[in-house]
Parts: C-alpha cells; sequence; structure tokens
C-alpha cells in the first residue's frame, strides 16, 4: 500500500475478487430452481410432399409441411439470472430406416424483459421439415415438444422441455398440388 | 513497482533463493498445465474450456464468453445442444447449435447445426460435401457459460505484442520478486 | 519517472493502514448492497453496477495521498548535512521499504 500503483492494484484485485464472489452467490442462489412450465401446442394443417432435397443429396425426399398453433407463459422463468431463453419446437419421430429423429421446426429467441407470453395461431415452420429419406409419408406416431435453453448471466446452460406435447400423423398420400 | 526496486531485489538474492525462485515459477507453469490435462480427463473433452471467437451466436453468447464443455460418450447429442465441432480445414473450432439429427439402429449419428445469429444452416461452413456432423467431429457439448473473461486471450490473440508483452511481465515478476 | 516521482505519492504508514480499511469496507459495503438490491429487483446488472460505484468510490477515496493519511510523518533523525528542502527529503527515504 506504499505507492500509488499499489493502493490501485490492491483495490482492482479486491473489488475483482468480490465480484468473481457476488456473481457465484448469483449462479448459487439459481442452480437448483426448477424451470418447468406448460405449453400447449396443436397441428393445424399438416401434409407431406416428395421433393428432390437439394440442399443436401438431391435425392427425393419426404418434406412435411405444417402450421401449428402454440400457446405458453414463459415470464415466470426468467430470473435475475436469466439473460435469454432459446425456445425451439421440435418434431421427433422414428422412421424405419433411422431409430430417432429430431428436427427443429421453429425457434424463437427471447431476451429478458421482452414480451414472454406467446399465443401463436396457424403458424408456418420456421425450417424445413426434411426427413432423412421416406419416413414421413403414412408416419403414424410425429411427437412435438416445446424445449428451451436458458442462457444465463452466469452458470449452467440447462435445455429444459416443456410439459405438454402433441401427437400427429402424417396423411398417407403425397400432395402433388403446390401450396 | 519501480524498475530500480525490481534489479535491487535481484541483487540480493543469493545462489539459494535465485533457485527457489526459478522452482516456484516451474511449480507455477506445471500446476495451471497439471490442471487443464486434468480438466480434461474430467470433462472427456480436448478442449473443456473455450473463447467464444465469433458472433455468429448472439445474443447467447459474444465474443469473449468462457464456454466450459464436457464430450461424455455416453450422454448423446440432442437436439437444441449447443455444440463445439471441427471441421477440415478450420484451424478453430465453431460454436452451434444442433437443428437436426438422425440416429441409425446401430447408434450411428449424423447431424446438422445453425449458429443462432446466422440465417441458414452450416452446410456452407463445413468441407465441401459434407453434408452432416458426426460424433466424431464434436470437441464438446457446452455446459457452462461465464461471460467476458474470455476477452483477454482474443486481445492477446490479435494483438501477439501484447501477449508476449505480458507474458514476459509476468515471467519476470514471478522470477525475480521476493516475498 | 522524474515526473512520477514529483507527484506525491507516498503516505505515513497509518495513513497505508487506514486507506486499506477503508477500501475494503466500502467495497464489501457497496457489493453487498448491491447483492440485496439487485436481488430484490432481479437485476444482477444493477448489482454490478453498484459494485463499480464503490469500486470508483473506493479509488478516489484511499488512492490519491489525501492529507488525511499523512498526519502522522516519521520524525527521521536530522540529515547529518542540512539541505534546504528537508521535506522532500523524507518523502525519498519513505519509498523505499
Amino acid at each position: 500500500m506504499h505507492s500509488f500503483l499499489q493502493r490501485g492494484n490492491s483495490i482492482l484485485a479486491y473489488a475483482l475478487s468480490v465480484l468473481a464472489c457476488l456473481t457465484f452467490i448469483c449462479f448459487a442462489s439459481t442452480l437448483f430452481l426448477n424451470y418447468v412450465t406448460d405449453a400447449k401446442m396443436n397441428t393445424v394443417k399438416v401434409v407431406v410432399k416428395n421433393v428432390p432435397d437439394y440442399s443436401a443429396s438431391r435425392e427425393k425426399n419426404d418434406l412435411g409441411f405444417l402450421t401449428f398453433d402454440l400457446q405458453t407463459n414463459l415470464t415466470d422463468l426468467f430470473n435475475w439470472n436469466v439473460k435469454q431463453l432459446f425456445l425451439y419446437l421440435t418434431a421427433e419421430y422414428i422412421t424405419p430406416s433411422n431409430e430417432l429423429n429430431q428436427v427443429v421446426l421453429w425457434d424463437k429467441i427471447i431476451l429478458r424483459g421482452e414480451n414472454a407470453v406467446l399465443d401463436f395461431k396457424n403458424m408456418n415452420t420456421k425450417y424445413y421439415f426434411w426427413d432423412d429419406g421416406n419416413g414421413l409419408k403414412a408416419n403414424k406416431n410425429i411427437t412435438l415438444t416445446l424445449s428451451y435453453n436458458i442462457i444465463p448471466n452466469a452458470g449452467l446452460l440447462p435445455n429444459i422441455f416443456a410439459s405438454g406435447s402433441h401427437s400427429f400423423k402424417f396423411p398417407v398420400e403425397y400432395t402433388t398440388t403446390r401450396m | 513497482m519501480d524498475v530500480a526496486n525490481l534489479f535491487d531485489d535481484v541483487k540480493r538474492m543469493n545462489k539459494r533463493q535465485f533457485i527457489y525462485q526459478v522452482l516456484s515459477f516451474g511449480m507455477i507453469v506445471s500446476s495451471a498445465l497439471m490442471i487443464w490435462k486434468g480438466l480434461m480427463v474430467v470433462t472427456g473433452s480436448e478442449s473443456p474450456i473455450v473463447v467464444v471467437l465469433s458472433g455468429s451466436m448472439e445474443p447467447a453468447f459474444h465474443r469473449g464468453d468462457l464456454l466450459f464443455l464436457t464430450n461424455y460418450p455416453e450422454e448423446p447429442v440432442r437436439v437444441g445442444e449447443i455444440v463445439v465441432f471441427k471441421v477440415e480445414g478450420r484451424d478453430i473450432p465453431i460454436v452451434h447449435r444442433v437443428l437436426k439429427l438422425h440416429e441409425k439402429r446401430n447408434g450411428t449419428v449424423k447431424f446438422l447445426t445453425k449458429g443462432d445469429n446466422n440465417s441458414v444452416d452450416d452446410r456452407g461452413l463445413y468441407a465441401p460435401g459434407q453434408l452432416w456432423l458426426t460424433k466424431d467431429d464434436v470437441v464438446g457439448r457446452a455446459r457452462g457459460f461465464l461471460p467476458y473473461v474470455g476477452m483477454v486471450t482474443i486481445l492477446m490473440n490479435e494483438y501477439p505484442k501484447f501477449k508476449y508483452a505480458v507474458l514476459a511481465c509476468l515471467g519476470l515478476y514471478v522470477l525475480v520478486h521476493r516475498e | 519517472m522524474d515526473f512520477f516521482n514529483s507527484i506525491p505519492t507516498h503516505m505515513d504508514f497509518e495513513g497505508q493502514a487506514r486507506a486499506e480499511k477503508l477500501s475494503r469496507i466500502i467495497i464489501t459495503l457497496f457489493g453487498a448492497v448491491g447483492l440485496i438490491w439487485g436481488y430484490i429487483i432481479q437485476q444482477f446488472s444493477q448489482t454490478v453496477y453498484i459494485l463499480g460505484a464503490g469500486f470508483v468510490l473506493a479509488a478516489l477515496l484511499t488512492i490519491p495521498p489525501w492529507p488525511l493519511y499523512r498526519r502522522k510523518p516519521l520524525s527521521w533523525q536530522p540529515a547529518p548535512k542540512v539541505t534546504e528542502n528537508p521535506h522532500k527529503e523524507t518523502a525519498k527515504k519513505g519509498k523505499k521499504k
């Protein structure tokens, strides 16, 4: 503490260790919270086509089209250690060739302070629903789930499934008309 | 810290003290290495801590944020997770989110990633002709997040002179400073 | 270097102890208040800003050698030769540990 620089150095070091300590308290205070909420979803229109996937193999693959309703309230998830929610709607299904297929159809970033009460009607998907092959036609069990990845100020990055899912089936015939 | 003072300290040292200083310097370096290698074993990832170098995951991760990774083989990759992967022909690992995933019955997994802040998926970033990532490409899955701390490394990488100056100062300080 | 040496940076020993204690108290206090306030309004950024304010205040109050910290200078033995500026001499001597 005898010189100008040493005093500055010691104050800065002390302030930084206090900051690290506060951050840890913030992290620890939110570590065991339960982040699961309800979500209601429903599909409105479901069709399937068989067209070449030029972004991948160029072979004819099944391409599903659907519109969906989604209702959820995520306001309670935001606490002092949540910076952002990354919300995504996943379609999960089984095909003869693959034991597990997961395709994200839609996602949304909700920053802290933004509106977190969602009520969508007849929404289009954000990404194409390409199957890896021809497993969508007449597929009887496609499950839609809503999940969110919590981005904290500092801490863990959990991926959480909202409770509530929706299962639907694809039609047995390909749609050939343009939509 | 006075420059003259520094060399006073050196002059006052005898041989034994000097060797002691060198040993303690070696101790610091080797314990840092041990911690890093130990983390590699515990997390199963070849690089357990990474610094985010691009803005492609904004607003979740900004340049200079720190990510803690794990890569346990028994833990399956799932959609919505943030993976860090290496692409042939690129030195820097990429931090992006899994968008689509197909798992075969024999356990082989292929998946497609996308950055939250990018408008298209990552097929354009992969090696030419590569359509999917597999488990072998993955360096780790993001599990923990700490903001800003990696800024120092970014500064050091962008200004190599700064890096050498800092390293030289630290080394000199440890070697020369007497407790 | 001459320029920096001409600025009085010296505190007496008791002043150094007081400065250190004061800075610790200020930063800890601001940190604690920030934590509580941040928790109440559920904004961690506020906690960080309050701690930052505490750091600035502590820096202003304890880094410069205010007269407060220079009240009890050591009484040095008189130098063998009489110098024109005894005060400067004590300051220089004090700088060596």
